[in-house]
């Protein structure tokens, strides 16, 4: 009984495993948009914390200024990528 | 039971070989469905090392001594919690939890990847060759179901030194902080693989490390309380090979989440962050050679076997593979602006990296000196703490500094008056400080430095936490709500100062117990008392039972603090029946000014018993640093809310 179970469940787990592997399908690609959403995540955060620097201090007003500008052409190219590419999609 | 196990196993195995093979040949041939057929592989590998161990747990709970590992770690006198972490309390059913943990892992890690589908396939084979491994140790070398013939009438029981709270969680902690790291090692292969070291792999390999950082330091600290508590000999870290294994990992991985910040924010140091990754999963899978190899003898490794050296080859073969991919995309992975100014935020965090790895290296080469010397001469030959204690104290003080200056300092460069507005405060407050201790009598330089150094990087913690909590003030909120919304919106920030904060803590306690440290020992009639440092004992006598398979005796000890009781400490020594093994069962009261620690020695027929006192400062600041530690961990790990950022 014992055995029957057993072989049974690992028949089930082979059908489990061993289904896609019949059907021809392509792999999926990468997600360029998945991508460029974390570099804009991270262009953003970069910004807010940079922000919390001046206020608090840290940045004199030029270095702030010329960092925020250069991180907003960061972010902007950004946004530009993402919106390529859902007009791909 | 026992087949049910040996069933698991064995499909495990066939599961994970074939899912491996089927992911890297739908990766080569671009074949979706082979893809999916080894993410199905991965999920029934998961399942079947979980029906494994509900056999091995149910065979344990049934006390069914016709499977070898339960004849092993437990018997039919020991209690139900005990007998539940004998799971891990043998060499097979510690590999199977390790495998239970990766099984976890994997699921979740699997899952969380599939957005990022190019990196998904990469990692799953990745994984699934670290299923494969493990799974064929539990079939071959560390098989928990292996049979006993004939079953033996009782078990040999659980190595008294593990029936202890703190060695019930510290090895599932300490295996989730090791195993861990295998998520974020599969990552970064997958993306050396498609060569996309990009904002994705950093925000992935980040959230990962932390995880396993996070476990790995809580296991480092439960087995250091487990050490306190049951050892009997006062202390809680003693550079023992073992301790060492899993503190490797934890200085490299604390490195990267430094190191990875300089490449989210400038785009540099990517090889330098790939290399941690894998340098911090090898040195996971070296800890485990360690603990199992008993190449090196440890104080801490109860299960030892020659699979160490299976490890071994698995970790040549693992660290060979990935550096032969980072140094095949090592040109791309050059990227990102140069550091421009030493006084900035990306120097203070390469040279605390430096730092970090440097420990790292000392703590390896300490460890494996007495495996080198033996091979080399014949002869074993211990570095010993003194060596650890020299070199490691530098530095400690150096990455202390580092912590007060580097968060601070701004990105790509400071100004002179910046650094005067930041520092003289904190800089002022810790000369002070250290004046004030040297002139109440603390002249030890390691501990004073420790002390200076804590009160700078509290003046430094103090001083951004008041800038930021003004700045919302002037937002209308009060300055409770603006502390608060402070700390909650930057919550990478923030959790990173109270990390900081814990470890100053950590090492106030550290330095302070080490250094001033007191110690007596009397051997006393009943009635009689003995004193030290204005504590007095007074032993009241011994009394003696017993319960199934052990023999208990106490010794009542009343504390007085000059005249005020403190009332009875109640030290005991058990004598596990099974085993013919004693074991210190130590009184302990804790307070944040000093731990009174009693140790019952010996006694004699007649009653008269030889005491142990050790009087710790500061110890409770340890364990209290590592909860702050953990809050401030989870606070970090905890994504931040985008929505609000952008509004910012």
């Amino acid at each position: 009984m014992m055995e029957a179970t057993l072989f049974a469940a690992a028949a089930l787990i082979a059908a489990y495993v061993l289904a896609p592997a019949f059907r021809r399908m392509p792999a999926p690609a990468a997600d360029r948009r998945a991508a460029l959403e974390a570099a804009q995540r991270a262009a953003l955060r970069a910004l807010h914390y940079l922000e919390l620097d001046w206020a608090t201090g840290k940045l004199s007003d030029e270095d702030y200024r010329a960092q925020r500008a250069t991180l907003e052409a960061e972010t902007a190219q950004i946004i530009r990528q993402i919106g390529d590419a859902e007009r791909i999609s | 039971m026992g087949e049910i196990g040996r069933f698991a196993l064995l499909s495990a195995v066939a599961v994970a070989c074939y899912g491996m093979v089927a992911t890297v040949l739908g990766l080569r041939w671009r074949d979706g469905g082979l893809l999916e057929s080894g993410r199905r592989a991965a999920r029934a590998w998961a399942l079947l090392i979980a029906l494994a161990s509900g056999a091995l747990m149910t065979a344990l709970l049934a006390r069914d001594f016709s499977v070898r590992f339960v004849a092993a770690a437990s018997e039919s006198t020991q209690s139900l919690f005990y007998t539940i972490t004998a799971f891990w309390g043998g060499h097979d059913g510690a590999l199977l939890l390790w495998a239970l943990t990766l099984a976890v892992y994997m699921v979740v890690g699997i899952r969380s990847l599939g957005p990022h589908p190019d990196l998904q396939g990469p990692a799953t084979a990745v994984l699934l060759l670290i299923a494969a491994f493990f799974s064929i140790l539990l079939v071959t070398a560390s098989n928990p179901f292996a049979p006993v013939i004939p079953p033996p009438p009782d078990g040999r029981g659980l190595n008294p030194l593990l029936r202890n709270p703190w060695m019930a969680i510290h090895p599932p902690t300490l295996y989730l902080g090791f195993v861990g790291m295998s998520m974020p090692f599969a990552i970064a292969v997958a993306a050396l693989v498609v060569g996309r070291l990009d904002a994705t792999w950093v925000a992935l390999a980040r959230r990962w490390v932390l995880i396993g950082w996070m476990f790995l330091g809580l296991g480092l600290l439960f087995g250091a309380k487990w050490s306190y508590v049951v050892l009997g000999w006062g202390g809680y870290w003693v550079w023992d090979p073992v301790e060492n294994a899993a503190l490797m990992p934890w200085l490299t991985a604390t490195a990267f989440l430094h190191s990875i910040q300089i490449q989210e924010r400038r785009g540099s140091l990517a090889v330098w962050n790939v290399a941690l990754v894998l340098l911090t999963f090898g040195l996971t899978i070296f800890g485990t050679f360690l603990v199992r190899s008993g190449v090196l003898s440890s104080i801490h490794a109860f299960a030892v076997s020659a699979i160490g050296y299976i490890f071994l080859a698995f970790l040549a073969l693992l660290l060979v593979g990935s550096f032969a991919l980072l140094a095949w995309r090592w040109d791309a992975l050059k990227t990102g602006d140069p550091i421009e100014s030493v006084i900035s935020r990306e120097s203070a965090f390469l040279a605390n990296n430096l730092l970090f790895v440097v420990a790292a290296a000392v703590v390896f080469v300490g460890t494996i000196f007495p495996a080198l010397t033996e091979a080399t001469s014949g002869v074993k030959i211990n570095v010993g703490p003194q060596y650890f204690n020299l070199v490691m104290v530098p530095i400690a003080v150096g990455i202390l500094l580092l912590m007060g200056i580097g968060p601070l300092l701004p990105w790509r460069q400071a100004t002179r008056e910046q650094l005067a507005r930041n520092f003289v405060l904190p800089a002022v407050t810790a000369i002070l400080g250290a004046l004030t201790l040297a002139a109440l009598g603390i002249r030890e330089p390691g501990p004073l430095l420790v002390f200076a150094g804590a009160l700078f990087v509290s003046g430094t913690i103090v001083l951004e936490a008041a800038r930021g909590t003004r700045v919302r003030m002037r937002r209308g909120e009060g300055p409770g709500l603006a502390l608060l919304r402070l700390v909650f919106r930057n919550r990478r920030r923030y959790g990173g100062y109270i990390v900081h904060f814990g470890i100053l803590l950590m090492l106030v306690g550290i330095a302070t117990s080490s250094a001033f440290d007191t110690q007596g020992q009397a051997t006393l009639g009943r009635g009689e008392q003995f004193r030290l440092r204005g504590y007095t004992f007074e032993y009241a006598g011994l009394t003696g039972w017993r319960v199934p398979g052990i023999e208990i005796t106490e010794a009542a000890v009343h504390v007085w603090s000059g005249t005020t009781s403190l009332g009875t400490m109640r030290p005991q020594r058990y004598f596990y029946l099974t085993q013919g093994q004693p074991m210190h069962h130590v009184a302990i009261r804790s307070s944040p000014r000093e731990d009174l620690y009693i140790i019952l020695s010996e006694w004699t027929e007649s009653g008269r018993a030889t005491i142990r006192v050790l009087i710790h400062p500061m110890v409770s600041w340890l364990w209290a640093g590592g909860v702050v530690l953990l809050i401030g961990a989870l606070l970090a790990a905890f994504p931040e809310r985008q929505r609000r950022m952008g509004a910012s």
